[in-house]
């Protein structure tokens, strides 16, 4: 079954949109076709945005834990200092998250920092995707 | 968790095996939370090793309303597509 790591940019449309590509691949999860892992420094992200995003802390929790994503616990500055080449330093713990959880893909819509061409080059064999992409992967 | 500044020194002579390795006395391993892939820092200073177990942060980034109106854009999806999901979806759950 394939392994996929979460960044903020999928959680938080998640909680927004139910009708978006990042709702329907965590039914993904929900339905245990593929695994949903993310980590806690993602989840801070999150609720770093909470009042921005009009949900408490609370309801970001319950949010993961019903949609059975699994959390990593902490990406420490020890762990991300073999990934920094390959990305900017706020985002490292996220391909460090999801290298470290050995995921096949690290889902993102962040185009500015994540879905750069030298950075899906440089993560590999991690592939970094859009949920758009990896659901058209799915329903193949 | 044991707390090590509460113990005295503790030293044990240890081996040094092929390419190096060394093997960490299982009751520190516990102690320090020491598990397989994990990453620790090593700095040699004159005749000494230090391995030392960081549990810093890492840094992250926070959002922009901007940032996460890109997002719900870029999350939407076409109708066909969203039809094909919610087949998929569909049989998932009656499986």
């Amino acid at each position: 079954m394939i392994k996929i790591f979460l960044d903020a940019s999928v959680i938080i449309p998640a909680l927004l949109s139910p009708t978006g590509g990042s709702a329907k691949l965590i039914k993904f999860i929900k339905l245990k076709a593929v695994i949903g892992i993310t980590s806690q420094n993602v989840i801070e992200e999150v609720e770093r945005n909470s009042v921005k995003i009009g949900k408490n802390p609370q309801e970001i929790r319950q949010f993961i834990n019903d949609n059975l994503i699994l959390i990593r616990n902490k990406v420490t500055s020890t762990e991300t200092k073999l990934y920094k080449s390959i990305v900017v330093e706020k985002d490292v713990h996220v391909v460090t998250g999801a290298r470290l959880t050995k995921c096949d893909f690290l889902v993102t819509l962040d185009q500015k920092h994540l879905l750069k061409q030298e950075v899906v080059r440089a993560a590999k064999p991690l592939k970094i995707t859009t949920p758009k992409e990896l659901l058209t992967e799915l329903v193949k | 968790m044991k707390q090590l500044a509460t113990t005295p020194l503790q030293q044990e002579y240890l081996r040094i095996l092929g390419k190096g390795m060394v093997t960490i006395p299982k009751e520190w391993r516990d102690e320090l939370g020491l598990e397989e892939g994990k990453i620790v820092k090593a700095e040699k200073v004159g005749n000494k090793l230090i391995i030392e177990v960081s549990e810093e942060k890492a840094p992250y980034r926070t959002f922009s309303d901007t940032e996460i109106e890109q997002w719900l854009e870029a999350d939407k999806l076409p109708k066909k597509l969203s039809r094909e999901i919610d087949l998929k979806l569909k049989e998932l759950k009656s499986d």
